[in-house]
């Protein structure tokens, strides 16, 4: 099985910020559609390394981990078993697996209605 | 002599006609300019001896907005005169220097500032003033040369742009912090949080074109500050932008929540209110069910301390989360509402939002001197 190392720091930026691109220069989007989906579709899993950062908003967390469910079609069992979260902060990591969980609820909300 | 031919003489005579008519209008100008212009006149605003929002409120808002209207309103060139002025508060003084930046960025005054003071007769008002970068905003030559940081009893610094910039809030903690005070790391990822939070609230919701300005703005800016206070053992990070203000947007698209959450809690409608409303909805103006945490950002960093308060200002709300109290010092007006946090209103608004972060947990901030 091949694990990618992705370090968010060093790989993307030490400042991330923002959602959309319009946001700021390491908006979300940016984050999640040039680093993280590319390594998802070559690789099984994901080790992704949080801690070198200076911090993340939670508009970040939200665009980047909730837009994998939201624009493409991730379930919390998917992103469990692909994205590896690495971080002394435990607290972080339950707050993307938070927001992973809402957005799925979500996305089966607006299919329960519209079905 | 040649006789002029007939074609000479006509264009003679428009030549002539041409050179009337440029003369009349040349002097019609400065006939104009002599009635309009009054070179010497300049219209003096008196800074009070005290400007903060916290502890002077109504004569702070007053100033800043008499220096819009007589700008933006009246079109008058404003001399801010500072010589009785003796305390200046770091969030009045970010207020301050944005709007003489704005004023000196958006108007002039017959190609001239349109802003322009003096110093103030109080050094360390006038030291203050020099660290945050005032007096260069106003095109006056400094008086005093970087000030001995570790001798200060306080320090400011400011930096301002658009969009969000994470990297300027490393920087500013960095210049602002770092030769006296250190943050512990969590503290620092919190204020890395709620200030790039607030960054993003400005850039999606504050300078938003359906509503209307009074007056001209910087589209998309903001500005922030840090300040530490030796005496006190406190740092501040102090946030402002000249946007529409919460209280003008939340109304719009969190109407039904909004409505229950005030029929819940009676709840009104003034503008303390609402900003307490949207800390507790965590709500955000494009009602999209992703959104919504930003406002929640603002007061982790105070949470995650032992002594420490949040208060926002926007236009003439106030609200006030104290995190050793759990209540807040302000407002009569505060209503029993079960919310964490209380709120105010104001007579004068303060146009745009100002949020001010203060902690003085020794758990968090290690000072350098301590050793």
């Amino acid at each position: 099985m091949t694990i990618k190392v992705i370090d968010v720091g060093n790989d993307f930026s030490r400042f991330p910020g923002g959602r959309v691109r319009n946001d700021g220069r390491y908006s979300a989007e940016a984050f999640r559609e040039d680093i993280l989906l590319p390594a998802l579709r070559e690789n099984e899993q994901i080790s992704l390394h949080l801690d070198s950062t200076a911090g993340y908003g939670s508009s970040f967390l939200e665009e980047t981990f909730g837009g994998l469910v939201r624009l493409h079609a991730f379930t919390l069992e998917t992103f469990k078993s692909r994205v590896i979260l690495v971080s002394d902060d435990t607290i972080l990591i339950e707050e993307i697996l938070d927001y992973v969980k809402d957005a799925e609820k979500v996305e089966l909300a607006h299919e329960t209605s519209a079905a | 002599m040649k006789r002029l031919s007939e074609l000479a003489k006509q264009r003679q005579l428009r030549l002539q006609q041409k050179r009337k008519k440029r003369t009349r209008k040349t002097r019609a100008f400065r006939k104009f300019l002599r009635i309009h212009r009054t070179p010497g006149e300049r219209f003096e605003i008196i800074i009070p001896e005290t400007i903060d929002f916290v502890s002077a409120y109504e004569d702070t808002a007053t100033l800043i907005q008499q220096i819009r209207e007589s700008v933006f309103n009246e079109g008058r060139q404003v001399f801010l005169n500072f010589e009785n002025c003796k305390t200046v508060s770091s969030n009045a003084a970010l207020v301050l220097a944005a709007e003489v930046e704005r004023c000196r960025l958006l108007k002039t005054w017959y190609n001239k500032p349109t802003l322009t003071g003096n110093y103030p007769h109080d050094k360390s008002v006038d030291v203050f003033l020099t660290e945050l970068g005032f007096f260069r905003l106003l095109r006056l030559a400094e008086r005093f040369e970087r000030v001995d940081v570790e001798k200060s009893e306080r320090f400011i610094k400011m930096r301002s742009g658009t969009r969000v910039k994470g990297e300027l809030v490393e920087g500013l903690q960095e210049v602002a912090f770092a030769e006296v005070v250190d943050l512990e790391n969590s503290a620092r990822f919190n204020l890395y949080r709620a200030l790039t939070e607030a960054m993003q609230n400005v850039n999606i919701h504050a300078y938003d074109v359906q509503f209307d300005q009074p007056f001209p703005v910087l589209w998309g800016r903001w500005w922030m500050a840090g300040y530490w206070n030796k005496p006190n053992r406190e740092i501040r990070a102090i946030f402002y932008d000249q946007g529409v203000t919460i209280p003008a947007t939340m109304p719009i698209r969190h109407e039904s929540a909004l409505a229950k959450m005030q029929a819940r809690l009676g709840m009104g409608a003034s503008d303390g209110e609402l900003i307490a409303s949207a800390m507790e909805l965590g709500a955000t103006r494009t009602g999209k069910p992703q959104h919504g945490n930003g406002m929640a950002d603002l007061r982790r960093f105070i949470d995650k301390t032992a002594d420490g308060h949040l208060q926002i200002w926007s236009r003439g709300g106030e609200y006030l989360y104290d995190k050793v109290s759990g209540e807040g010092s302000i407002g009569a007006e505060a209503g029993d509402t079960g919310l964490p946090g209380q709120f105010s209103n104001h007579r004068v608004p303060l146009g745009g939002t100002l949020i001010e972060w203060r902690i003085s947990d020794h758990n968090v901030i290690e000072w350098t001197d301590d050793d």
